[in-house]
């Protein structure tokens, strides 16, 4: 019944035996403990299991695991780099675009894809691209501040955004 | 350090995905629960046939109730934070809330719990019990749970569990008085507070130890350890909760649900740890709410627009289970004046018990219903004496001169409602300017003759908060100088560790990096309240203050006996102590503390080492305040809003972080719009729920969000030794009535808006019957 899937997180290969059904959230959750990957709804809508597979933004509670087989993918743990903060994240903290930091992870990897596909994002464009991903803490008014200054920051490093991990 | 916007010290574990919320406790040998759930709103369980579920694999238990002596437990009747004190009410029954019921009262109530050794396993075995049920006829509505024949939710209880009532000065003279009388009814929706979190417990006996260890998404971890210990006759130290990353709050996670109770219980019983994670589908439906209110509202004026009494009517609806007794309509009661004069007031308030999950109180917590039944009728009388809104409000106003001022209401802690040391004109005119209301006034006359629809709508607001009875903070400097801040209160995105931080250093004089704040954990300290009524700023924020100056008492003392010179020539700074002036004659907090464990002279300053333990007890409540004003335009064709402009002005006293105040108003605020404009639990006749899911249930998206023009205006409160009011409740009072009156004056008299929310189809139906 089980199937052994092989799927590269954080640069890391994996193979695990999963079930069909398991969904690729709960593959990132219960079986390899990453647990920086939230679930705040069933129906899609929440976007806090919002993970970046094969470059682009996916809601991990959408997916199975098995259809991640041979796919790259990176959470929220796998943005930083040796210590260093992405500047995405470096900008909500900046920015205060966090409360309670549950839809944190979700909301960092869907700006991760914005900022990828509007390297220089208008505040509409901002707006326009987090409709998949829901805060209630903040009223996102720090959430997008946060990506224009991450925007810009990656801009003055020369550092164009690149899909993948 | 204090009144600075300096970044979060949690956020850190936040952005990096390092937190740990209760979901992602893991522990060996976990099992997991799922929740069997009742498919009526009102019937008898009659059989629960449990065999085909025990067989499916991974299944390792199914609990339906009859196991062990302590599931035929209660929930305790009354939530911690009630009204007992409160002299407005003269009735409540309060029902036995059973943690497994034999007549489920609500759709999603628990009737028994599958174990597993998976989550899916669990829910796989859900699916697999048989439940019996005996249909019995409910009732999801007010309206009709009044009716003489309406069926009992509760046998040989009435279901109007609690009544109030309430008068100051002359309520008939003043409408015999009147000029003008004018009635309305308002309605305000039942709403789900929507953390994105939803709830979770996990649970682990400790056999070492004898202690059972609780993670909880609870506000209140004390009120949860107090019930766990209770029904498992333990002291309650052997009980510890751990409530310390939450994902949102907002009311909901104040209350004990049955889950929080029956997954440590059924863990101290099978010596397994075990994680119950509710999904957003049980959060819709079995999840508590904040219950539809209606107003019916009279009120006596003066051709000059002075208002001379109001007559209000309250009806509430409970749920099932009425745990808060009448604490929303209480606060919607001591909030409803807001900013004006109502010389003369009678209330009377019904809680009405309906076949739905139970109610309990959502950020705002009766302060939304308050301020837009107060702005409706001030708008009200507007229109009737064809005055401006502002000239009435100006009318009305509680003035300086006016202070201390008494409205006549009681607060829930008994103490009369006292407004001190606010400037409510200044508010509504920096609000005014902020807004250009006449320069908007005029556009909107040029705009309605090129067909453009363009409204204005204010209101204001006061927030009662930093609600006692007190909250304590430990303060304690270790050997390397670092300063540790326990609080018996825990966040749900608060910014604690950061606020609280920012009092510590400011009043012992360490560096803020060398502070660390704990809370959310019954270990930390014995006695705590917890989080919700805006109480923690002021109870717990006063006591880190207090316990921060008791210590640096103790460095100053000590400090002065080992570097020779006089109390008051001793200076900190930086985590350096030293002589004013003396330079080279210093030494340093975590110097001092090393010393401060064997040196003598602390038998005289409390005993060894450098920490105390303080608590502060607020006098009563302060009142923060605000007026905001919403530019809108609606399109005629659609029903769509736009919000051209929206200003905020406010009050909270002397900003801790003024970035963290910010991010308080703008997430409130956002909040308000979501109950302006569609958040609402809608239940059909039989009390299915139909709006089960973030698909059906409206909440504010990125794209939904105007710009807010914020404007902090401050006046500090006298009341604590930090000047500070609460901000947490204030951003969602105002938007829906500043929103629902832009919209009324957008369509130019032609529908008054007296229900919320104002959706786009609410608009429509309102445009085509006028």
């Amino acid at each position: 019944m089980k199937r052994t899937i092989s799927v590269t997180v954080n640069g890391k290969v994996r193979r695990e035996s999963v079930e069909p059904r398991l969904l690729l959230v709960h593959f990132l959750r219960d079986v390899l403990r990453l647990t920086g990957t939230h679930v705040g709804c069933d129906t899609s809508q929440c976007g806090a299991c919002t993970v970046s597979m094969n470059g682009l933004a996916v809601k991990s509670c959408t997916i199975l695991a098995v259809q991640a087989d041979g796919a790259e993918i990176t959470t929220i743990e796998g943005l930083a780099r040796d210590g260093a903060l992405h500047p995405i994240q470096a900008a909500f903290r900046e920015h205060h675009g966090l409360q309670c930091g549950f839809c944190t992870p979700g909301m960092i990897m869907a700006a991760k894809q914005l900022l990828e596909r509007y390297p220089a994002p208008t505040i509409e464009q901002i707006r326009d691209q987090l409709d998949g991903n829901i805060c209630r803490c903040t009223g996102y008014h720090g959430i997008i501040k946060a990506i224009e200054a991450a925007a810009r920051a990656m801009a003055e490093k020369g550092q164009a955004p690149t899909t993948g991990s | 350090m204090l009144g600075k916007a300096i970044p979060r010290k949690e956020d850190q574990r936040f952005i990096t995905g390092a937190g740990l919320y209760v979901e992602d406790v893991q522990l060996p040998g976990m099992l997991y629960a799922a929740f069997v759930r009742s498919a009526y709103a009102h019937a008898y369980i009659r059989r629960i046939d449990v065999e085909r579920a025990r067989n499916v694999p991974g299944v390792v238990a199914v609990i339906t109730g009859k196991e062990w002596p302590e599931l035929s437990a209660t929930l305790p009747e009354l939530n911690g934070s009630v009204t007992l004190t409160s002299p407005y009410i003269d009735s409540v029954k309060v029902v036995p809330h059973h943690l497994f019921p034999e007549k489920a009262c609500y759709v999603g109530e628990q009737i028994a719990v599958v174990i597993a050794e998976s989550a899916y396993a669990a829910a796989d075995g859900v699916e697999a019990v048989e439940v019996e049920y005996e249909p019995l006829p409910a009732v999801a509505s007010w309206e009709e749970a009044i009716k003489p024949e309406a069926p009992r939710i509760h046998k040989g209880v009435d279901n109007t569990v609690a009544h109030l009532k309430h008068e100051v000065g002359d309520v008939e003279r003043a409408f015999r008085d009147a000029e003008i009388v004018l009635e309305k009814r308002l309605e305000t929706q039942s709403l789900k507070s929507m953390a994105i979190e939803c709830r979770a417990v996990a649970a682990q006996w400790e056999e070492a130890t004898g202690t059972l260890n609780v993670w909880s998404t609870c506000q209140f971890h004390y009120m949860l350890r107090s019930a766990i210990a209770g029904i498992l006759k333990m002291p309650a130290e052997a009980v510890r909760v751990m409530a310390r990353d939450i994902g949102g709050g907002f009311g909901l996670k104040g209350v004990l649900h049955a889950e929080d109770v029956i997954i440590p219980l059924i863990a101290y019983r099978l010596k397994r740890p075990l994680r119950w994670a509710e999904t957003r589908m049980e959060h819709m439906t079995a999840s508590n709410h904040s219950g539809r209110q209606v107003h019916d509202v009279r009120i006596a004026a003066r051709r000059d627009g002075t208002i001379l009494g109001m007559d209000l009517k309250m009806y509430k609806e409970v749920g099932a289970y009425d745990h808060f007794d009448m604490m929303l309509q209480i606060n919607t009661i001591n909030h409803l004046t807001t900013h004006y004069k109502v010389p003369n007031i009678r209330v009377e308030g019904w809680a009405i018990a309906t076949n739905t999950s139970p109610g309990s109180p959502y950020r705002g917590a009766g302060r939304v219903e308050a301020v837009f039944t107060m702005d409706r009728v001030l708008d009200a009388v507007a229109r009737a004496t064809g005055l401006d809104p502002i000239d009435v409000r100006l009318k009305n106003i509680v003035t300086p001169a006016d202070m201390p001022y008494r409205n006549g209401m009681i607060y829930r802690d008994g103490v009369p409602v006292t407004y001190d040391a606010i400037d409510f004109p200044l508010l509504l005119e920096r609000a005014k300017q902020r807004a250009e209301y006449d320069l908007w006034r005029r556009r909107q006359q040029e705009y309605r003759a090129a067909g453009r629809s363009i409204g204005i709508g204010i209101s204001s607001y006061v927030e009662a908060g930093g609600l006692g009875p007190c909250e304590g903070a430990t303060v304690s400097i270790d050997e390397a100088g670092r300063v540790t801040v326990k609080v018996g209160v825990n966040s749900q995105g608060q910014s604690h560790e950061t606020t609280l931080a920012q009092i510590c250093a400011h009043a012992l004089g360490a560096p803020i990096d060398d502070i660390q704040v704990l809370g959310g954990d019954t270990s930390l300290m014995n006695i705590g309240f917890g989080t919700g009524a805006s109480r923690v700023a002021v109870n717990a924020g006063n006591a880190v203050y207090k316990a921060a100056v008791a210590v640096r008492r103790k460095v100053v003392a000590l400090a002065s006996g080992i570097l020779g010179c006089t109390e008051d020539e001793v200076e900190i700074a930086d985590g350096i102590v030293s002589v004013a002036g003396a330079r080279q004659n210093q030494t340093t907090l975590g110097e001092l503390a090393r010393r401060a464990l064997r040196d003598r002279r602390m038998a005289d300053l409390g005993g060894p080492g450098l920490v105390a333990t303080e608590f502060f007890y607020p006098k009563t409540v302060t009142w923060a305040s605000g007026v905001n004003i919403a530019v809108v335009e609606v399109d005629r064709e659609t029903g769509h809003v736009d919000i051209l402009k929206y200003v905020f002005v406010h009050d909270c006293g002397l900003p801790l972080n003024p970035m963290v105040v910010d991010g308080q108003i703008r997430g409130g605020f956002t909040q308000g719009l979501g109950i302006a404009l569609g958040e609402r639990v809608v239940y059909d006749e039989e009390g299915q729920v139909r709006s089960g899911s973030l698909m059906d249930y409206y909440v504010p998206r990125a794209v939904d969000v105007p710009d807010l023009e914020l404007d902090h205006v401050t006046f500090p409160t006298p009341d604590n030794p930090l000047g500070i009011k609460s901000v947490g409740e204030s951003g969602p009072n105002s938007p829906p009535a500043a929103i629902a009156a832009a919209i009324e004056d957008a369509l130019g008299g032609a529908v008054e808006i007296n229900t919320l929310p104002v959706t786009m189809s609410a608009i429509l139906q309102a445009l085509r019957s006028s």
